[in-house]
């Protein structure tokens, strides 16, 4: 990714070029005044850009997939959400929701003739960036970018190896984060207490997450999600030589499908097989409690959570992830399964409520209320200093601004 | 759905439990025996039963068979539920073998998943008649060919119905145990040879075939 360092932004247009001009002093402040008064409007109509960082994946991952549905909710919310990508051009065909497409887009670099060549893309100072944890390298290339408002979006990507030795997320200007569940939150805030730490929540839209009616759509196959490949043919096959008798049963690898394949995939398997413990946010057994099928998993992060909330403990947890441990479980499914009417799970009803978009969307919208009124009080005190003559001309910069507060 | 089950067994019977019913035959006698009961009971049996279902001695329905039947009993055509085919150790006690009709459950068997196909009924892979729910409507119009002796009757017939295009949807439950000679054992392999090709090339797959008694054994 490149920024490009020498185009200025409008607000030190605004601010550094214009003041250094031969302006009657007044005028200055005046002129200041007025722009300042521009940004409070845009604050007010929520008008002001906020954009969420998303990496260029182009296969589907649950990263790309939170970070949509993020600014949608946003957007749907009277907020000016912008995606911002790598490329010219990215667009996720796999998530093959309607609503993607109505998404609008920014990107921080165009290939032309096999040339990465930077757009002309400006930020302004009532601009907010988003960057997902993980992605440090990214914050440090906005260091730069001064005085936008910069948030990390923490969805547990990647364990906790974000930065290098001796840096926070605070020394790129990312000093607020906005956490997907409690875990994330407290595995952070016991790295970096310094930063300002805000709770969102994973969720799921209910109307995607439909259980199959008719249990006789559900057929003799266990959907496999295995983050590594090499585990998942491991069990396959020490599965398939150990059980001959069960070979009716199907795998189906739970990788690399669109967001409908994905669900219409699970929710016709009898059995869902998890075992990630990488995994940034406890969505997977989610899903599958939503779609009411079995799910067996390693116990990952924040699925305290989940434990204490599945009060009839239908999400059970593998003692050992060792593959012949793994394969047997299943095994054992299998042969309840030929034997029994039914093993779907019963109760989806509390992670339908406790994970609704209306929830997420207000606990979202409540975080980012809580930013836009910290940038309104950014300028009502730049509005201050600029009334009072506290910023000359002299001593004006970028950095200082952002500091006034 | 009104099942009655018709139990094939060497030794004679007598029939007063109500929705079984007896009939004393061999192994190699089967589809005549059950031809000649269908014939004579047609039309009574249509008054009071929805589906057949032939069982062979030695093979019994599971306990909760009604239970798990009951979700898949609005299919249409012949049920096809999954077999738990046991056999005789050295000690003479049951040991579990193989599951049987789960072929329809594989990947890459037949073109729908989860029904039978001709194409998957021509390879003859783990199918067995026995336990299958078959309506009336079918027995009737396709009735068993005695030429096909042994068990080799099911699989002509399975065969013939696929062919004129019935449907026979699979039933991911095991519904039945029990022990039966599938192997037939007592049947001489050139035989079963015979018979095994007989039956596969009269309703095999390949277009314009011509449906003569001529490759029918002798």
């Amino acid at each position: 990714m490149k920024i490009n360092k020498k185009k200025k932004s409008i607000f030190e247009e605004v601010f550094v070029n214009k003041t250094k001009t031969e302006w009657d002093p007044e005028k200055q402040k005046e002129y200041k005044l007025q722009k300042i008064e521009s940004f409070f409007e845009e604050l007010a109509d929520k008008s002001n850009r906020i954009f969420f960082y998303c990496p260029d994946i182009p296969f589907a991952v649950g990263t790309v997939k939170i970070i949509y549905e993020t600014v949608y909710m946003l957007r749907n919310s009277g907020y000016n959400a912008i995606l911002l990508h790598e490329i010219k051009g990215y667009n996720p065909e796999w998530l093959t929701v309607e609503w993607k497409k109505e998404l609008p887009k920014e990107f921080l670099s165009e290939k032309k003739k096999n040339k990465y060549t930077t757009p002309e893309l400006k930020f302004k100072p009532t601009d907010t960036i988003v960057v997902p944890d993980g992605f440090w390298t990214v914050m440090k290339a906005f260091e730069k970018v001064k005085p936008v408002q910069k948030v990390v979006y923490a969805l547990g990507y990647a364990g906790l190896s974000t930065t290098e030795p001796g840096f926070n997320w605070g020394s790129f200007g990312f000093n607020t984060v906005i956490c997907l569940n409690q875990t994330i939150m407290e595995d952070y805030k016991s790295l970096w207490p310094e930063l300002t730490y805000k709770t969102v929540t994973h969720w799921l839209d209910k109307d995607l997450y439909q259980p199959v009616e008719d249990i006789t759509d559900i057929y003799p196959a266990i959907a496999l999600n295995v983050r590594d490949k090499k585990k998942a043919i491991e069990i396959i096959n020490i599965f398939t030589s150990r059980y001959p008798f069960l070979s009716m049963f199907q795998f189906k690898i739970l990788k690399k499908l669109s967001l409908e394949d994905y669900i219409n995939v699970l929710k016709h398997c009898c059995l869902h097989v998890l075992i990630d413990e990488d995994l940034g946010a406890p969505l997977p057994p989610l899903e599958s409690v939503a779609l009411k099928i079995p799910i067996l998993t390693v116990f990952g992060r924040g699925y305290e959570t989940i434990a204490v909330q599945d009060e009839k403990q239908q999400v059970k947890f593998l003692d050992d992830k060792d593959s012949f441990v793994v394969a047997e479980q299943i095994a054992e499914f299998c042969l309840g399964y030929l034997s029994n009417p039914t093993l779907r799970l019963e109760d989806n009803q509390w992670v339908l409520d406790l994970y609704s978009k209306e929830k997420a969307q207000g606990l979202l919208l409540e975080v980012f209320d809580y930013l836009q009124e910290e940038k309104i009080k950014t300028f009502v005190a730049i509005k201050n200093a600029v009334e009072e003559g506290k910023i000359k001309e002299d001593n004006l910069t970028p950095e200082k601004i952002e500091n006034i507060n | 759905m009104k099942i009655l089950r018709i139990i094939l067994t060497p030794e004679k019977i007598e029939n007063i439990v109500e929705d079984v019913y007896y009939i004393q035959t061999q192994l190699q006698n089967e589809a005549a025996s059950l031809n000649k009961f269908f014939k004579e009971n047609i039309n009574i049996l249509k008054g009071k039963y929805t589906h057949i279902q032939i069982l062979k001695a030695g093979i019994e329905t599971v306990d909760n068979f009604l239970e798990l039947l009951l979700p898949y009993s609005d299919k249409k055509g012949v049920l096809i539920p999954i077999l738990q085919y046991n056999e005789l150790d050295e000690e003479g006690k049951e040991q579990f073998v193989v599951f049987m009709n789960t072929t329809v459950w594989k990947q890459g068997y037949t073109e729908e998943y989860g029904e039978m196909d001709l194409a998957l009924a021509n390879l003859q892979l783990d199918f067995t008649l026995y336990g299958c729910l078959i309506p009336l409507e079918i027995i009737e119009k396709y009735p068993f060919k005695e030429k096909f002796e042994y068990l080799f009757y099911q699989f002509e017939w399975l065969n013939r119905i696929m062919f004129f295009g019935e449907s026979a949807p699979g039933i991911p439950k095991v519904l039945l145990k029990g022990i039966f000679d599938y192997r037939m054992k007592d049947v001489p392999n050139d035989k079963k040879v015979k018979l095994f090709y007989a039956a596969q090339k009269l309703f095999s797959n390949v277009e314009d075939i011509d449906i003569t008694d001529d490759v029918l054994p002798k």
